[in-house]
């Protein structure tokens, strides 16, 4: 298994040679021939060719939001309207698609958060300190990681049933904090982590928690912002869960929503999938950084 | 693993004066509560359940392998549903090939790498749930749906219709493809970067240049990430319900399409345990499930660091 502080320094590295790489196009570009050119303007065609093919579907969608009702029923369809519309948009400023929109924020916030700090503590625990039962613990982790989630699903069920908590929107945070991969991640990082600086701290009189939040966070963030993306991300289209979990409409969330409370107004729907679509985009673009750590975290690891 | 050497124990704990310190413990404690309740006890739960007749209303019965054989022997509709998760599994490699072939194409482009790695990766970052909801809105209407008729006009056969029973698996496998290929992409592609150049330059000496190069250098250099792609892959669509569901009910009036044309296996548990309350045979299929699952992911687990992609 990869060490995670030597997949950061390949990072760097990788990154140095982009640049050699970048010098390397520059002097190819400065020799042009013929044959290059037009080996390039193929490349592109087919670059462009595979981003339209990506696009139209999202496209439509976009363009589907300002059309009039009759327009989109029109036949044949067609890719732009005649006359474009703001009523649909006004949909998703309705009561109607706003409940189950907070409902769902307040669910994938919360469940983010204590997804970090659950799983962060624990897998600080496996990594930095030694006690009895911790390599039990740990394959207890590892191996739980093999078990698909279906297993898990008619159990909880019946548990949040016994604990008096179904159609809660507490059951839907519950039964998503403790994840076993999480756990993994974040212990196969802080493994990484220098002891001395951990000890520096304890010399200085910081308590155990003082030295996780003010030291072991701070260092750790790459991975904590990976987990954080990811819960929040299976969180937001947590579609399973809520299905047997909720029934009351006046606590589904968006996937239950938009499933079972479709508007008959094709436009109005678009613009409700596309506003569902807006707080996991920004989450992408503000942690991308740390989401193309996180593949290097889970998916390209070399083995060991 | 290297990285089990350098988390040496912390001197810290013995210097407590305890023989057992306690602290480690409080800070599993959460993560524990969570594991044994949702995790732990629900396996062995599940496992028991699956030699029962439990169906929530009357008190569960013992019958022994009945369920398992039910399915085995006398279920047409498992079979179908194994026929079904099947394709899914199969499709896994085209998804594939279209990843790699994305990230060779991306960075082999001298400008421009940023802008279309992100209009590829733009459908995979977007909400699944919404993805769902908008190819089912450009399915509906059967052979006059917005789909169909674009795909006419350029050039494929007139009036597909995508909602009903002949299309609808088909055509679930192929938009989770043009929606998904994202992440596999940025994977590769970081693959790719990671190829030493050297491997290239002394290739070259050797007359490996263009596709020699590309199966001689860059996929035996890849081999574990690829390796890793595809197995997860195939994990991740044994266990495809989500985009069923989403276009079987908005696109087609009818869960997971027509005639059962989409019952794949966890949706087969989700409706013999939710709809029918048969939670000792759905639970039954689960396992049956898992011991497939089990063996792909015994190979993940060698190929790749195992991490989120298993977990939840």
């Amino acid at each position: 298994m990869a060490n995670n502080v030597d997949s950061l320094r390949s990072s760097r590295l990788q990154a140095n040679g982009q640049q050699e790489a970048a010098i390397r196009r520059r002097q190819n570009q400065r020799r042009k021939v013929f044959g290059r050119s037009v080996r390039y303007f193929w490349l592109y065609v087919i670059a462009i060719l595979l981003a339209c093919i990506t696009a139209f579907p999202l496209v439509w969608l976009l363009i589907t939001i300002f059309k009039p009702t009759y327009e989109i029923y029109q036949y044949p369809p067609t890719l732009f309207a005649k006359i474009y519309t703001l009523s649909n948009l006004r949909y998703v400023l309705s009561g109607t698609f706003l409940q189950p929109f907070f409902n769902t924020v307040y669910i994938t916030v919360v469940t983010s958060i204590l997804q970090v700090l659950v799983n962060g503590l624990a897998g600080y625990a496996l990594a930095k300190h030694r006690f009895p039962g911790r390599t039990l613990i740990f394959y207890l982790f590892l191996s739980s990681m093999m078990i698909p989630f279906q297993i898990y699903l008619i159990p909880d069920f019946l548990i949040i049933k016994h604990l008096g908590l179904l159609d809660t929107r507490t059951s839907l945070i519950i039964s998503w904090i403790g994840s076993a991969g999480s756990v993994f991640l974040i212990r196969q990082y802080m493994l990484g982590l220098p002891d001395s600086t951990l000890e520096a701290a304890r010399l200085d009189g910081a308590s155990e928690w003082r030295t996780f939040f003010q030291v072991v966070v701070p260092m750790a963030t790459p991975v904590l912002g990976v987990v954080a993306i990811f819960s929040f991300f299976s969180q937001w289209n947590n579609l399973l869960m809520p299905l047997i979990l909720i029934h009351s409409q006046s606590r589904y969330t968006l996937p239950l929503f938009l499933v079972f409370s479709p508007s008959s107004n094709p436009g109005q729907n678009m613009a409700a999938a596309f506003v569902t679509s807006i707080p996991p985009l920004i989450v992408f673009l503000l942690l991308q950084r740390y989401f193309s750590q996180g593949i290097a975290l889970t998916g390209t690891g070399e083995q060991g | 693993m290297v990285a089990t050497q350098q988390g040496g124990p912390v001197k810290h704990a013995k210097r407590t004066g305890r023989k057992v310190p306690v602290l480690p413990y409080v800070f599993l404690l959460p993560m524990m509560l969570s594991f044994i309740v949702f995790n732990l006890i629900p396996v062995f739960w599940s496992f028991g359940l699956s030699f029962t007749n439990y169906n929530l209303i009357t008190p569960a019965h013992f019958v022994g392998g009945a369920n398992y054989a039910h399915a085995l022997f006398h279920s047409s509709l498992f079979w179908l549903a194994v026929r079904h998760t099947v394709w899914f599994v199969v499709a896994v490699p085209l998804g594939i090939l279209i990843s790699l072939s994305a990230a060779f194409l991306i960075n082999a482009l001298p400008w421009g790498q940023g802008l279309f790695r992100f209009i590829y990766y733009l459908p995979s970052a977007l909400s699944s749930i919404a993805m769902g909801v908008l190819w089912a809105f450009l399915i509906s209407f059967g052979s006059k749906s917005i789909l169909s008729v674009v795909l006419h006009d350029i050039g494929f056969a007139a009036g597909l219709n995508f909602t009903g029973p002949g299309l609808f698996l088909v055509f679930v496998i192929f938009s989770g493809m043009l929606t998904g290929w994202g992440p596999g992409m940025v994977i590769f592609s970081a693959g790719l970067r990671g190829v030493n150049q050297e491997f290239y330059d002394a290739g070259k000496l050797d007359g490996a240049v263009g596709l020699k190069a590309t199966w001689y250098i860059t996929l035996p250099q890849i081999r574990l990430t690829l390796m890793y792609v595809v197995i997860t892959g195939m994990i991740g669509s044994f266990q495809v319900f989500e985009s069923l569901f989403v276009i079987g009910s908005l696109g087609t009036g009818q869960q997971f399409g027509p005639l059962n044309s989409g019952l794949t296996l966890v949706p087969l548990i989700y409706e013999k345990a939710f709809s029918y309350l048969q939670f000792g045979y759905a639970s039954a299929i689960a396992f049956l499930m898992l011991s497939v699952i089990l063996v792909l992911t015994v190979l993940a687990m060698r190929y790749g660091q195992g991490g989120q992609a298993l977990g939840k």
